[in-house]
């Protein structure tokens, strides 16, 4: 019966999808660098002697920082947009669904590129700003943050709109109402009633926007100043143009570490916070 | 009427469907007015409209001589009891209760007395600290109500509250709902679809069907005058039989010519009418006692209740119930010959 | 392969490689898959040969132009496979060699990767006798090391392009990157960027100083002293050639062939071989221990030897020959589409070999702070 479960389906994918990769992992961050290869046989503990160095700090900071940035500002943007959606007729719905859906089918390549084209001074939004007055004269965006959390947002946006739909499309119309006669604002009843009853997908669409964010490469590299690359383009480099593989493994571990305390310390904050 | 809530002309289109057509009432302050009618007759439309939940196609709807049609629903101030209640799953009792002053800015110390009155009001002063899924379906009942009236609205509305409770907490808390109205003289509307509720609580019921009101009045007045064939079936039991119009006080009856009471105006002679009587009006005279205004027919069915007895009679194909007291009628059985007698006053003739 | 390395490896430029860090992460799975896909195709003829390059518009050319030539010429039939870039590349290649079963007989390769391949005892030596042709090649590509286990098959120069619009006068040194121009330059970053062998070249004489940590650092302080000048550290010649058409950049580090492509096209851009030299990096047949194909490879890479070989290469792929330009019939226009007559500054192979991990960590520690 136990031997059954252990070796249910759920556990064998578990097991091979995820179980499997991180032994990987760590095995190989505690191997020897080979020059010629990608590791060799052994141990050492060297990959993370390396990794208390204050540009690796600084870019976990960066990375924490950004996926901050983004997971708020795709919740900021992505619960009213969600929310409107579901008020929608169901043809249009089903429109906005798909449309979202399209977006997922770019790879995150095109869009980075998409981003820098958008961004630059020839034919950017900067002239589009300029004719509304925001600014003065045209001007490129990138590299800078700014661009690389615009990017991020839209990249992760539709998860965040995928996520709350469902939660937010079978939410009970009642309580709305009932808000509503008690003398709510349109806006009052959403932050009084609607918020507290999807916080708990709230808070799943939030962490997993950081965990989407954390991951995230080529956009801090095609958007971002090297001042503020995050660690999975530091993971990245050290992989494969510095065929360090051990340390790339120590420095994922690192970071997984660290996504993983976010996501908890998020939780955390999440669950203390109630009442409207 | 000066005060209280005026709808006038108000019909609901959505699509080519008309919900709610051209309806035109008044609620006077203090009032308690029940929209009773089968599901579908537009009568929850006609509240949600009342209530701001819905926009009317067409009229308005007034309240203290103000046009509200396009009030937002916040700004109303009428409060409203929902039939699943939505109470707020993730508030305390107290807290539920305590949202609309809240959200008025009203401070905390005089939040908690004015919950702590409604909580006595109610009678439950202590559940206040607990969570909705820890309350009976009656608290919960009893809580919504608090929490509509917390804001002491100028018009309170309950759409059906009450239909999920079982039969005996049914009838305690319709007495209750009743008593709390009258105690706080709070203009009320109740939807409902239980006429016995509606003769139970209602100063006024409006009687609805196909989005069309069929009749408004007092109980008794709905109960004795139905206005139409419609409320004569729908509320309470009603003898309806087919008759043509004789002259000015009589209607032939299958093969007899009856006497009945006054006949309304419009009606011609030779028109076909519907005479409705209450089964508890219906008089029957055994053993040949003649009567006037007797019609003769045959007991086909017998049923003794206890408190009452029930006769099932056929009259020319036509079966007549009526009801009386046992004592009265004690050994009557099964194909006995007997003359039934309606009653002038009893018959109310109603065009077809 | 996937959309990513479709999109980075831009047709016109021809996917040259593992030089460029072409957004290497996105693009592992693409190439496990890639990889595995040439053992469903079964070979045709009696005498056959597979041959690999790196993928898209590259390998077509060289399926399309090169191999039929060698085919007429020797009747070995050859079959193009694509290789992918980047790391992961040559440790699949180096296990699929210890299972006796290597996805080509034959493969391109960057000059680092051969030294990377070579302490794995990947590559089949060759016999000096059956590639009577070798001694065609450039002077400086007759040294193939001890194990004569690579031959030079074609070249890249990476070279100083600007917008002559925005930079007047054209410079014709390294040195105008140290000047003062703010904001202006795109760089390639990371270790594999021939800034390295620039700086240590116009800096410090020669390339040498790249051999020892001590002399990376000092070319990386070098380097650091561009920061203020550089708008973007690029890794990816699509970011860098989006940020040329949109006037991003004023210029920087760029290939040469990509360039004249993006000159063809319209975009205002020179591109520069200045006084002190382009980079120039070579890619190198090499063969697997483990192919059997040892008479057919031989063959081949004689004819990659050629001047005729060399020409289709030049014209049709758009890289450097590496046969000096009096042995070949190209036109000024078409050597110059491709390589300049001026001395180049090598690769510093040897050095990145020995010393890629300290010069990628320190190269980002400059770049990130």
């Amino acid at each position: 019966m136990r031997l059954g479960l252990l070796l249910s389906w759920p556990t064998v994918s578990l097991l091979v999808l995820v179980t499997i990769p991180f032994i990987l992992l760590l095995r190989i961050s505690i191997a020897p660098h080979d020059q010629s290869g990608m590791w060799s046989p052994g141990v050492t503990l060297r990959a993370y002697g390396t990794l208390a160095e204050p540009e690796l700090l600084g870019a976990l900071l960066d990375s924490v920082e950004l996926a901050l940035a983004v997971a708020a500002l795709s919740l900021g943007l992505g619960f009213p947009l969600t929310y409107l959606i579901t008020r929608m007729r169901r043809r249009i719905q089903v429109v906005w669904l798909i449309f979202l859906l399209t977006t997922l089918s770019l790879s995150d390549v095109l869009i980075a590129f998409s981003w820098q084209v958008m961004l630059s001074k020839r034919i950017g939004l900067s002239k589009i700003f300029v004719a509304l007055g925001l600014m003065d004269e045209a001007a490129s965006l990138t590299p800078s943050s700014g661009a690389v959390i615009a990017c991020l947002v839209y990249l992760v946006l539709p998860f965040t709109v995928l996520t709350l739909f469902p939660v937010l499309s079978r939410l009970n119309n009642d309580l709305i109402e009932a808000a509503r006669t008690l003398g709510a604002s349109p806006v009052r009843a959403f932050v009084t009633v609607v918020v507290p009853l999807t916080k708990r997908p709230a808070v799943i669409a939030f962490v997993m926007a950081m965990v989407l964010t954390v991951g995230a490469y080529v956009p801090p590299l095609v958007l971002g100043r090297p001042q503020h690359w995050p660690m999975a383009v530091l993971i990245g480099s050290a992989a494969l143009a510095g065929h360090d593989l051990p340390r790339a493994s120590a420095m994922s571990i690192f970071l997984l570490a660290a996504t993983l305390l976010l996501a908890l310390l998020t939780a955390r904050v999440a669950r203390g916070r109630v009442r409207p | 009427m000066k005060f209280g809530l005026e709808i006038q002309g108000v019909s609901k289109v959505y699509g080519n469907q008309t919900v709610v057509k051209d309806v035109s009432l008044t609620v006077p302050r203090g009032q308690f007015v029940c929209f009773l009618g089968p599901s579908g007759c537009g009568k929850t439309t006609l509240m949600r409209m009342i209530a701001g939940l819905e926009t009317p196609s067409a009229g308005r709807i007034l309240m203290n001589e103000k046009d509200i049609t396009k009030t937002p629903v916040h700004s109303r101030n009428f409060a409203m009891v929902f039939q699943a209640l939505a109470l707020f799953p993730f508030l305390s009792v107290e807290d539920n209760i305590a949202y609309s002053l809240k959200l008025r800015n009203i401070g905390p110390a005089d939040r908690r007395a004015r919950v702590r009155e409604l909580l006595e009001l109610i009678k439950l002063p202590d559940i206040g600290p607990r969570s909705i899924d820890q309350l009976s379906g009656g608290q919960r009942q009893r809580v919504a109500i608090a929490r509509a009236l917390a804001q002491e609205p100028m018009l309170f509305l309950l759409d059906e509250p009450l239909s999920a409770l079982d039969a005996k907490l049914r009838d305690h808390m319709q007495v209750e709902l009743r008593q709390l109205q009258q105690k706080l003289q709070v203009t009320t509307i109740l939807v409902t679809h239980d006429q016995r509720e509606a003769m139970t609580i209602a100063d006024t019921i409006v009687v609805m069907a196909d989005g069309v009101v069929q009749q408004i009045g007092p109980p008794t007045e709905i109960y004795r005058k139905p206005a139409n064939r419609f409320v004569a079936a729908f509320i309470g039991q009603s003898n309806l039989l087919d008759a043509v119009v004789v002259d000015r006080r009589h209607v032939r009856l299958g093969n007899s010519v009856t006497e009945t009471g006054a006949m309304p105006a419009h009606l011609r002679d030779g028109d076909a009418v519907t005479i409705s009587v209450r089964p508890e009006n219906v008089r029957i005279v055994r053993n040949g006692e003649d009567t006037a205004n007797a019609l003769y027919g045959r007991v086909g069915f017998v049923r003794d209740v206890g408190d009452h007895i029930e006769l099932r009679i056929d009259y020319q194909g036509r079966e007549l119930i009526c009801i009386a007291a046992p004592a009265e009628w004690a050994g009557i059985a099964v194909d006995e010959q007997v003359a039934v007698h309606l009653p002038i006053d009893a018959c109310t003739i109603l065009a077809n | 392969m996937t959309d990513k390395s479709s999109i980075l490896a831009r047709p016109e430029t021809g996917g040259r490689t593992s030089r460029r860090a072409v957004l290497r992460g996105a693009g592992i799975v693409a190439a496990t898959a890639a990889l595995q896909m040439p053992f469903i195709r079964p070979a045709r003829a009696a005498r056959s040969l597979k041959v690999s390059t790196f993928g898209g518009y590259f390998e077509q050319c060289f399926a399309k132009y090169v191999y039929p030539a060698f085919t007429k010429a020797s009747g070995i039939d050859v079959q193009s496979i694509e290789q992918p870039e980047g790391a992961q590349f040559l440790f699949q290649l180096a296990e699929a060699n210890k299972a006796g079963a290597p996805p080509m007989d034959v493969c391109c390769m960057a000059a680092v990767d051969v030294l990377r391949g070579r302490a794995q005892n990947l590559w089949r030596s060759f016999d000096p006798g059956r590639i009577p042709n070798f001694s065609q090649l450039s002077a400086r590509f007759l040294t193939p090391g001890p194990a004569f286990d690579n031959v030079a098959a074609m070249s890249w120069f990476m070279t100083f392009v600007v917008n002559p619009e925005e930079l007047k006068p054209l410079p014709d040194s390294w040195t105008v990157l140290w000047d003062k121009h703010p904001n202006a330059w795109g760089i390639l970053s990371g270790s594999s960027s021939q800034i390295f062998e620039i700086t240590a070249k116009v800096h410090f004489g020669s390339i040498d100083i790249l051999m020892n940590p001590e002399g990376i650092d000092q070319v990386i302080a070098k380097i650091a002293e561009l920061k203020g000048n550089v708008k973007l550290w690029w890794q990816d010649e699509g970011t860098m050639q989006t940020a040329l058409i949109n006037d991003e950049v004023v210029g920087g580090t760029y290939m040469h062939d990509t360039a004249m492509v993006m000159i063809k096209n319209g975009t205002p851009v020179r591109s520069i071989f200045p006084k002190e030299g382009a980079v120039e990096s070579t890619n190198l047949w090499c063969q697997p221990t483990s192919s059997a194909k040892i008479d057919e490879a031989q063959e081949f890479i004689n004819f990659s030897c050629t001047p005729e070989a060399q020409q289709l290469i030049a014209r049709y792929v758009g890289s450097a020959p590496v046969i000096d330009r009096a042995k070949l019939n190209l036109t000024d226009q078409e050597f110059a589409a491709v390589s300049s007559d001026r001395p180049s500054i090598p690769a510093a192979t040897e050095a990145r070999f020995k010393n890629t991990d300290y010069m990628e960590r320190q190269f980002i520690k400059m770049v990130t702070s």
